[in-house]
């Protein structure tokens, strides 16, 4: 009974020091526990084998059991990295079976925090603390000095009404952004990631929610579909942020691109829970209003979806991250940005762009063509 | 000069230190080396089964001593042992050994700190 029990507490040394000297260990116990009578004497002896346990484990492990005598290729070869053969026997089947659950679980875990959702908020670019891949994102997304293809920046033509006339206004996307991997693996069609949702654009007309009902001004920021849950634009220009992690090294936004007078709305990114489609169609609405009222004086308006975003003027590329969450960003070249906070009524907005830019007169451009409503 | 490879038996641990002395008169098996190293220390080191068959294996892994097959003929089938022996790199190291010790003895002799029956 003994002599299994030494047997057995042998298994706490290495496989191949079981292989080695099990037989002679245990072979040596019985040559002990036959000269030892008695139960003190043998309780002497366990007393010494456990202790022995505790010396000898040690040095066990760090024995490398294997041949004093090198290799023919090893001769010589101090210093050479080499295998060493931890284990002679074959891995069991025990063994590939936990390995493949390990491996599973863990494919799965890392799945799961690869499709969770997560806010994206744009790095500053004066940010040095940005990770290399964010960096290398980044310059990818550099618009180059002229249209090239593949540059996906957005660009406003200057367009600018002359002499008071109504010039109309165009947006143009310099190339059509190429698809990348990632986008290609989620199902992301590169030409769709500036659409405009169709429930959104189908029928502005038909607003299921007139402001009659609430009976307050109309609010000018627009709450938007996400459609798709990765992106949502409206007129070419939105950018819904709410993307999975997958996502947003897949579609970096790219810099918003001012070469005109521009009324830039911004807003958090919504939800797919938060917005639904007669929340969009309702907003678009006000949004195709509004818009059309500042396209008739040569204004730019993009809305944007995003706790921060990119502007790019000139060659210099700034980060705006709004110290509130709705407000609109007026800018043009050469002049300092104005930002109004809060969700102010279309006609406050106007009234703001029309003092912003009315000094833009060597633009050709006068502040007086914007059409307040109420205002005749 | 000895020609003494680098390894973890450096230093020397003492039951190392003893299955080499226990391996200087000829070949043994692990439990006559047990045995001889119990006689040889008046009985203060007792090598379990872990102790010295983790030693002797690293001092088979340094080449300090080797694996010989046995002279005679064995007990039984069940009872085969492994006998060791001391190789000429194992009784260098031996020896350089026992010269420390031996430098180590005329400095306490020299200090007094050990009466003159132990050198």
């Amino acid at each position: 009974m003994s002599e299994r029990i030494y047997a057995f507490l042998l298994h706490l040394y290495p496989a191949r020091f079981r292989e080695r000297y099990k037989e002679e260990a245990v072979q040596l116990y019985r040559d002990l526990y036959r000269h030892r009578t008695g139960l003190l004497p043998r309780a002497r002896l366990w007393v010494g084998l456990l202790a022995d346990l505790a010396f000898g484990l040690p040095q066990a492990y760090r024995n490398t059991y294997v041949s004093p005598a090198p290799a023919p290729f090893a001769q010589g070869a101090q210093g050479m990295p080499m295998f060493r053969l931890l284990e002679r026997q074959p891995v069991r089947s025990e063994s590939f079976l936990l390995a493949s659950a390990l491996t599973l679980m863990t494919l799965g875990a890392l799945s799961v925090l690869l499709s969770h959702p997560t806010v994206y908020r744009a790095e500053d670019v004066s940010d040095v603390s940005k990770s290399p891949i964010e960096s290398v994102l980044e310059r990818l997304n550099q618009p180059a000095s002229t249209a090239q293809p593949g540059n996906e920046s957005q660009r406003v033509s200057d367009s600018f009404p002359s002499n008071g006339q109504k010039t109309e206004v165009r947006k143009e996307i310099t190339a059509q952004p190429q698809q990348t991997p990632t986008a290609a693996r989620n199902g992301i069609n590169p030409s769709d990631r500036y659409k405009v949702p169709e429930s959104v654009v189908k029928n502005p007309e038909a607003n299921p929610r007139t402001r009659q009902q609430s009976g307050k001004a109309p609010v000018a920021m627009p709450q938007y579909a996400t459609q798709g849950g990765y992106l949502t634009a409206a007129d070419g220009t939105v950018v819904n942020a709410h993307t999975t992690l997958v996502q947003r090294w897949a579609i970096q936004p790219p810099p918003i691109e001012i070469q005109r007078a521009t009324v830039i709305a911004f807003g958090p990114p919504a939800t797919r829970a938060e917005v639904t489609d007669a929340d969009a169609s309702d907003s678009q609405f006000d949004l195709d209003r509004l818009r059309q009222t500042l396209d008739k004086a040569g204004i730019a308006f993009l809305v944007v979806r995003a706790h921060s975003f990119r502007i790019r003027l000139g060659s210099e590329t700034s980060v705006f991250h709004p110290k509130s969450d709705v407000g609109y960003y007026l800018i043009a070249p050469g002049k300092k940005p104005l930002i109004e906070y809060g969700a102010i009524t279309d006609s406050d907005l106007l009234r703001a762009a029309k003092s912003y830019f009315a000094s833009l007169g060597q633009h050709g451009y006068s502040g007086s063509t914007i059409a307040i409503p109420g205002n005749h | 000069m000895i020609n003494m490879p680098k390894r973890k038996l450096d230093p020397l641990p003492a039951a190392a230190f003893q299955i080499l002395l226990a391996l200087a008169d000829g070949d043994l098996h692990g439990y006559a080396i047990m045995r001889q190293v119990e006689e040889q220390s008046a009985g203060r080191v007792r090598l379990g089964p872990g102790t010295l068959y983790s030693s002797i294996q690293a001092l088979v892994e340094e080449g300090l001593i080797e694996e010989v097959e046995p002279g005679g003929k064995p007990e039984s089938v069940h009872e085969r042992r492994r006998y060791y022996r001391l190789t000429s790199n194992g009784r260098k190291l031996a020896r350089s050994e026992a010269e420390k010790l031996a430098d180590l003895l005329r400095v306490a002799r020299a200090k007094n700190i050990l009466r003159g029956e132990y050198v």
